[in-house]
Parts: structure tokens; C-alpha cells; sequence
């Protein structure tokens, strides 16, 4: 029986997503966190149906003439049953959830070296304030206290981290509303590896974060 | 006043009826029906979303076909034929007119972490829409105008306090308050 995750996302990020207002960085890391968890997973189909509640009070606009024409005879020239492909990937790679897969274009995890005990890599998801990041830490290393403009989201996949006492690991997300000022650690037994998402930028406080933040390239 | 708005916003059950003869089929004068029913709903929602009426046009052909094509993909046990639709014109407009990802997780992935037996039936699914429904009626006008603004004008919590000049702290409250109390259609038990 696997482990649940115990850190979930915030309710109104659920909803955000269900309603498909949410950019893509935090779609994906949603996506992710759902892979690992029936509870989200059973309250973001709730929050579809309620999206197709509001949908059904909505009022109907009728389309241009002969759509129904067009569409029946589209169906068949469009074969049924197409499936989208699996992401293409090696052994190692099969933990890391399929959204991330997809979403890392060229197939490779290969991580940067960006500071001793860190290395990272940007994901392209298309938008330019909210960035997505796959983030590997030593054990034991140290992210200074910083905060943010905006939301971040940081899902563990591999070791665990801790933050203000509490421990983060496999599926958990450690969220961060804007305007919160946090610093985490990564647990002493393994490296962690983890899927990092800020809506905006970060802003470490000390100017030690500050020369770390530069060299990591973040 | 529930009864008359439990009528007028059921959709008609045989939605689902219609994907599952699509499904088993391919019954076209079953995608008619569901084509004639549907299409001009989803046009009105796809252009609240903010597409123009050509471009709306495009994206409700498209999911409506993709409908068409992953129809043995519905599963009525998960949620209803009403979801499923907008789920996929949601993620159809979202490629269409954003040019981003809707990211989804699904169970043929290694990693995807299967729930604790617990078989929801196509009735319980049906019976929580019908909460669903009377719960959504009883919000307070501030509370669904967030839902609405969100889902059908699709504007993030943070374009919603913008436009409406509250901090957005107060907005995701409203939102979270709205939740809560429809969240409870999934913790009770009893019928209607």
C-alpha cells in the first residue's frame, strides 16, 4: 500500500485548475500532485461537475448554419480511437509522474550543476512569469529564507525536505502563498528530488540568499 | 423553489446515453442528438471564456469530435457525461485560443497511485450531481458569482478581486466558503 500524500494543494489552486484558469506551471504541478493523490484527485472531479453544472445554466448561442453538417461528416474522415501516445522514457525515469515526462520535451531529466549540492532544470511550459523548475538537492542543504510575490509550489518526488517542522516527502506539495516568508531543508538520508513552481519571483532576504538565488540561475 | 430548480437545471440523463452509444456503436444520430443539444451551449461558453463567435464555432467542432473519438475513454462510474463534455471543451479551448496545456494525470502512468477500493456507481455519481445542484442554489449571490466568474468567464481569483476592487484575500475566501459547503455533497450519506 503506498504511502498518501499528507500536503495537498490549497482548495481554491483546485479550482483554479478544474476551471482551467490556472497557467501552466501550476497545471502541471497539480497534475503531478493528483498522480499521487485519490483525495485531490476526487475533489477535482467534483469540481468538474460543478463546472458542468454552472455550464448547463448558461445560456445557448446558436452555431453558424450547417455546423451539424460539417461535424457529421467529419466523423468519418476522423477514425475513432486515437490514444494519446505514452511519453517516451527510460527505466529510471518511470517514478517521475507522466505530466512531468510530457512536459520534459526532449525526454531527458539531466539536471545542471548550478551550485555545489544543487542542480537544476527550467521546464518550457510557455509562460513567462510563472516558472516551473526540476530542482535536485543534496541531503542536508540548506534554502535560505526568502519570499515571494506569488505562490510557490514545491512537490516532493524523491527524498523529503522539512519546513517549519513539518516533514514533506513523495506526493506532498509544500505550498507558499505570496507574501510568506519561509526557509526549508533537506532531510540528512537522501537527496531530494523536486518539482518547483513559482508564479512569480523569489526573493531571498539575506544578501547570502541573495548571491545564491544569482548563482543558481533562478 | 428547490424542486423547480432541480427541474430546470437538470441536464438530461440521457447524455451519458448517448456517449455510451457512440462508445459501443458508433451511433451517429446519437452525436446528432447530442450535438443539437450541447453545441449551442458550450458556443455560448467557449465565447464567455473569450474566444470570438468564428473561433467559438472551431472549438466546440473540435471537442465535440474529439468526444466522437475517445467516446470508449467515458467512464460513468468516474462522473458524468456533463463533466466529461466540459472537461474537454475546457482543455480543447485552452490548446485552441490560450496555446497552453491543460497537464492531466492518468492511471495507465507506473507512478499513478491507485485509490482504497471504494466502487462509485454511475447512481452515486448521478446522486451527487443532484446534491451538487441544490447545494450551488443555496450559495449566497457573492459567493457563486466567484464560481461563475472562474468557471464560465474564465478569469483566475486575481483578475476576479481586480475587476471587482476587493482584496483578493477576500475573494479566495468566498471561494473557499462556496467549496466548503459544497464539498459536504460528497460527506453525507442520506438521500434527498
Amino acid at each position: 500500500m503506498p504511502i498518501l500524500p499528507q500536503f495537498h494543494a490549497p482548495s481554491h489552486v483546485l479550482m483554479e485548475y478544474a476551471a482551467g484558469t490556472a497557467t501552466g506551471p501550476t497545471s502541471l504541478v497539480v497534475a503531478c500532485h493528483l498522480t499521487f493523490c485519490p483525495a485531490c484527485r476526487k475533489e477535482v472531479s467534483l469540481l468538474e461537475e460543478l463546472g458542468a453544472q454552472l455550464l448547463d445554466q448558461h445560456p445557448a448561442v446558436d452555431l453558424a448554419p450547417g455546423a451539424l453538417e460539417l461535424a457529421m461528416a467529419a466523423l468519418d474522415s476522423d477514425p475513432c480511437v486515437t490514444l494519446p501516445a505514452a511519453p517516451s522514457s527510460s527505466a529510471s525515469d518511470l517514478r517521475l509522474p507522466w505530466p512531468l515526462r510530457d512536459a520534459l520535451a526532449d525526454g531527458k531529466t539531466k539536471l545542471r550543476r548550478r551550485l555545489p549540492g544543487l542542480r537544476t532544470k527550467r521546464l518550457k511550459l510557455g509562460h513567462d512569469l510563472a516558472q516551473a523548475r526540476l530542482m535536485l538537492f543534496q541531503p542536508g542543504t540548506r534554502i535560505p529564507t526568502h519570499d515571494h510575490d506569488a505562490p510557490e509550489f514545491v512537490l516532493v518526488l524523491e527524498g523529503a525536505l522539512e519546513e517549519g517542522g513539518r516533514r514533506f516527502a513523495r506526493g506532498d506539495i509544500a505550498f507558499s502563498d505570496g507574501g510568506e516568508r519561509h526557509e526549508q531543508r533537506i532531510t540528512n538520508e537522501s537527496p531530494c528530488l523536486a518539482l518547483v513552481v513559482n508564479e512569480g519571483p523569489v526573493r531571498p532576504v539575506s544578501a547570502w540568499g541573495k548571491l545564491l538565488k544569482r548563482l543558481a540561475g533562478l | 423553489m428547490a424542486r423547480a430548480t432541480l427541474r430546470s437545471f437538470v441536464s438530461p440523463p440521457t447524455v451519458d446515453d448517448w456517449l455510451l452509444r457512440i462508445a459501443e456503436a458508433q451511433d451517429k444520430e446519437a452525436f446528432a442528438s447530442l450535438f443539437k443539444h450541447y453545441a449551442p451551449r458550450l458556443k455560448s461558453f467557449v465565447m464567455s471564456m473569450g474566444a470570438a463567435a468564428p473561433r467559438a464555432d472551431e472549438v466546440v467542432q473540435d471537442s465535440l469530435l474529439t468526444v466522437w473519438r475517445r467516446s470508449a475513454q467515458f467512464d460513468a462510474s468516474r462522473g458524468t457525461g456533463a463533466a466529461w463534455l466540459f472537461t474537454i471543451t475546457r482543455n480543447t479551448f485552452i490548446s485552441h485560443v490560450r496555446r497552453q496545456k491543460h497537464h492531466e494525470a492518468t492511471d495507465k502512468d507506473p507512478a499513478f497511485v491507485s485509490e482504497a477500493p471504494s466502487p462509485e456507481d454511475e447512481a452515486i455519481v448521478h446522486q451527487t450531481r443532484r446534491k451538487l445542484m441544490l447545494a450551488l442554489a443555496t450559495l449566497p449571490e457573492e459567493q457563486a458569482s466567484v464560481l461563475r466568474d472562474a468557471y464560465m468567464r474564465g478569469q483566475p481569483l486575481r483578475e476576479i478581486a481586480e475587476q471587482q476592487r476587493l482584496p483578493l484575500g477576500t475573494v479566495k475566501t468566498r471561494a473557499r466558503l462556496a467549496l466548503d459547503k459544497l464539498r459536504t455533497v460528497f460527506s453525507t450519506k442520506e438521500s434527498l
